[in-house]
């Protein structure tokens, strides 16, 4: 099998489950954030970081 | 009184998540990725087609990110412009205003072409009109033109109708996209062997066309920015921004992958064989006339009516696309001439529409232009090369904006990963632009062009004409030094000045430091104007400052050429780093009260963030006023990159007649270091005989108490601030903060600038 195949394939599988897990781990922090009172961004890390 | 009359601009909040999402999707899918199948193949492959939807749609999704965070804290209509104001100030913002205005005009006479080449074709096959090329030409510009002319009427119509008709159009084009993607699912089932259609997998050029490609068509990823324009006009931006953006790159990246899948199977064994010069799908699609028509074409072979399938499509597709466009280039317009960069007419609202009108007229001739003037590829190309500068500097602004204006901001949504992903984004940016290089000149000639007359018009129009924001740091009053200050590599230092009282504790400090390293020194005071004050009463609140000043001044005029400066700044960290990074600051040094801060902070809310940003040597003194004679130093130390720097105070802060300073380690067992090799290391930076400094270590598990247990038979503690990001201590205070706040001595705390971190946080 031709080797640019196998490279291609791995690559763009990769750049889908990439792109699929940061729209879902956004999606996440968006639900977390706005269920916060106070978000500075100092504030939002802490907050994450504690759960 | 006319002079000072702003402009009203208040639009209706009307837009749902659905809507804002539709906003984007209309404006991605369809014709971008219409054109960009048949480009994409001809230059990269059929495999090569799959890695340009994919890829590109992550590089999308790291600059839709971008978008997202700073959508989510700024959501006010004019988008990239905006970011670049609030992180980066005037001209750059009014830069990036500038290039989204011709990005998305640009996109939108491409997808006027696209959608007249498109109906134009199939007419002219239907109807058989046996039109030639040159009238076929005529006819398709002139068809870009009044398609182009009718959504600009829609647009005048008002936001809430732009956005509803565009969801309308784009939940239709989505149908029928849909349509070809399952077709391309059956046929893979039915035919398997069809598979053998994605090879070769790469254009023979290999890899290094595939960057050409990518940048070409970056444009059909391009969508996002049209949501940012609408925060004025979106319900809950905050959170419906963000989702919108990362949704509907999502989506659009999962389509395109499916249709260009499906195009490639589209391609029957019979087509192939029937095109003398084709023996691969690749050659084949470079057969079908046109470079835009391989696409129509593979759809006809895939399934029943695909060519009227194709050209509803298109006509969907492109009309909402170019519907999106048009709004997001008015947007742009109108926000520079909110903020007098253009002049004010480009922020007339019609009364009747509540449209900004000007701006839509003015970005008419825009759009209507690249219609009649410039070929589908280049149009693409263009596009494509300006929403890649804009991105550029949103990912710029997006890691600025969070590091110094974090803790002001109320945010809906962090990235994940920062700053990785705006970095990566850069990088991708970077090397699409290259490609694009390759593919068109004229892309390139354009949006330099563009750029050029934007500086012009900034510095001859825009720079003082530009009406003030609150969020600016503002001089009130500034003295240079009464003898010349010496320019180039001499050092400067300044002082961060609050009260009279504070002023005689650094004033000793201050003295040394100069007397050593040489140099000029600034003294700045910022002033602590409350939100609910207006501006103007500043100089009530100057007073203190200004004494601060004048005593600073009485003691080190006399020896060291210095200037003052007050400034107003919303935040006074965001202010005094501001000023160190104009004034290319060497070291600043700056008192604290000497109070645990608690909560958030360490040290407290201008402390802790001027020490994580000045991009030049912090000194941070606490209890150090009078003139005190420091006898014995002890420098706690760790091996951490601001140790030399501690190890160099201290050694300029003894008594230098018989002061002794002592390295002082802990060893816990966890990691070895090597005190004396250290000291060693950098004995040049010591300023007292090296029989004078004598380092020390002992053996302890809890190294706060250690340290704080040796520290009372000195005179004054100086450690080195923690190295660690602010992230990773927020559950924690690090040991030399935690050692700052429980010491009663005299202590002063350093942090070391230098390397690649400072260099960077000095433009960024």
């Amino acid at each position: 099998m031709d080797a640019n195949v196998i490279v291609g394939t791995v690559v763009l599988a990769g750049a889908l489950v990439t792109l699929v897990g940061l729209v879902f781990w956004s999606r996440q922090r968006i639900e977390r954030i706005a269920r916060m009172e106070h978000r500075s961004a100092r504030r939002i890390l802490k907050d994450l970081d504690s759960v | 009184m006319s002079e000072n009359r702003t402009v009203s601009s208040e639009l209706s909040r009307d837009l749902s998540l659905f809507h804002v999402t539709m906003m984007g999707l209309g404006m991605m899918i369809g014709a971008g990725v219409f054109v960009g199948i048949s480009l994409s193949v001809q230059g990269a492959g059929p495999g090569g087609l799959l890695l340009t939807m994919g890829l590109n749609g992550l590089l999308a999704l790291f600059s839709a990110m971008s978008f997202a965070e700073l959508a989510s804290a700024i959501p006010r209509a004019g988008g990239a412009y905006n970011f670049a104001r609030v992180a980066f100030g005037r001209g750059p913002s009014f830069l990036a205003g500038w290039m989204e205005w011709l990005a998305s005009s640009v996109a939108g006479g491409f997808y006027a072409i696209v959608f007249a080449s498109f109906t134009m074709r199939f007419l002219n096959e239907a109807f058989a009109l046996g039109l030639s090329e040159a009238w076929l030409n005529v006819c398709v510009r002139l068809l870009a033109v009044g398609a182009a002319g009718v959504f600009i009427a829609i647009n005048y119509r008002g936001s809430s109708e732009t956005g509803k008709i565009g969801a309308i159009f784009t939940v239709g084009q989505m149908l029928f996209v849909l349509a070809i993607a399952v077709a391309g699912i059956v046929v893979t089932i039915l035919h398997p062997e069809r598979l053998r259609n994605f090879t070769p997998f790469m254009h023979p050029d290999g890899w290094v066309r595939l960057l050409g490609t990518m940048g070409v068509i970056y444009v059909a990823f391009e969508g996002f920015e049209v949501i940012a324009q609408a925060g004025d006009e979106t319900v809950d931006p905050k959170r419906n921004l963000p989702k919108a953006m990362l949704y509907s790159v999502l989506v659009v990246t999962i389509t395109y992958l499916l249709v260009a899948f499906a195009s490639v199977m589209a391609i029957t064994p019979a087509a192939i064989e029937g095109e003398p010069a084709a023996g691969t799908v690749r050659q084949w699609f470079e057969q079908q006339g046109s470079e835009i028509a391989g696409f129509a074409e593979a759809i006809k072979l895939l399934m029943p009516y695909g060519g009227v399938l194709v050209t509803l499509a298109v006509l969907f597709s492109a009309t909402s696309a170019l519907n999106a466009t048009i709004y997001s280039a008015t947007r742009a317009s109108y926000a520079l001439g909110r903020d007098r960069l253009l002049p004010g007419l480009f922020a007339t609202i019609s009364h009747t529409r509540k449209t900004p009108v000007a701006a839509l007229g003015f970005t008419s001739i825009l759009v209507l232009a690249v219609a009649v003037l410039l070929s589908p590829k280049d149009a693409s190309a263009t596009a494509s090369m300006t929403f890649l500068s804009l991105f550029f500097v949103v990912n710029l602004c997006v890691i600025r904006v969070r590091r110094h204006m974090g803790d002001e901001l109320d945010y809906g949504y962090l990235m994940p990963l920062f700053p990785l992903i705006p970095i990566l984004a850069i990088i991708g940016q970077v090397a699409l632009a290259g490609g694009i290089l390759m593919e068109s000149v004229p892309a390139w000639v354009v949006a330099a062009s563009w750029i050029t007359l934007g500086v012009g018009v900034y510095l001859g129009y825009s720079r003082t004409r530009a009406a003030p924001t609150a969020e600016e740091i503002r001089v009130l009053e500034e003295r240079p030094a009464p003898v010349p200050v010496p320019t180039g590599a001499a050092h400067r230092t300044m002082v961060a000045v609050a009260n009279p009282y504070n002023a005689l504790e650094l004033v000793q400090t201050t003295h040394r430091i100069c007397g050593v390293r040489g140099g000029s020194i600034e003294l700045i005071h910022m002033v602590p104007v409350p939100d609910q004050v207006p501006l103007s009463d500043a100089s009530r609140y100057m007073l203190e400052g200004r004494e601060g000043l004048l005593e600073a001044m009485l003691s080190l005029g006399l020896q060291y050429p210095v200037s003052t400066t007050i400034r107003y700044c919303r935040s006074m960290a965001r202010g005094i780093v501001s000023a160190v990074r104009e004034k290319r600051i060497g070291t600043l040094i700056l008192g604290w009260h000497g109070r645990a801060a608690g909560g958030l902070f360490t040290l407290g809310s201008t402390v802790d963030p001027v020490i994580e940003r000045s991009p030049c040597d912090v000194v941070v003194l606490k209890n150090c006023g009078g003139n005190r004679v420091f006898r014995n130093v002890l420098v706690p130390l760790a091996g951490g990159p601001n140790g030399a720097l501690a190890l160099e105070i201290a050694t300029i802060l003894a008594d230098p007649d018989a002061g002794c300073v002592t390295p002082f380690t802990v060893m816990t067992g966890r990691h070895l270091f090597d005190i004396e090799a250290f000291v060693n290391a950098h004995a040049d930076r010591l300023r007292l005989p090296r029989q004078r400094v004598q380092s020390k270590a002992v053996g302890a598990q809890d190294v706060v108490a250690a340290i704080l247990e040796e520290a009372k038979d000195y005179d004054l503690v100086v450690i080195g601030s923690t190295h660690e990001a602010a992230v990773r201590h927020m559950r924690t205070a690090p040991i030399p903060e935690t050692v700052a706040q429980r010491c009663d001595l005299p202590l002063v705390m350093v942090r070391a600038s230098g390397g690649i971190r400072s260099w960077i946080r000095r433009y960024v």
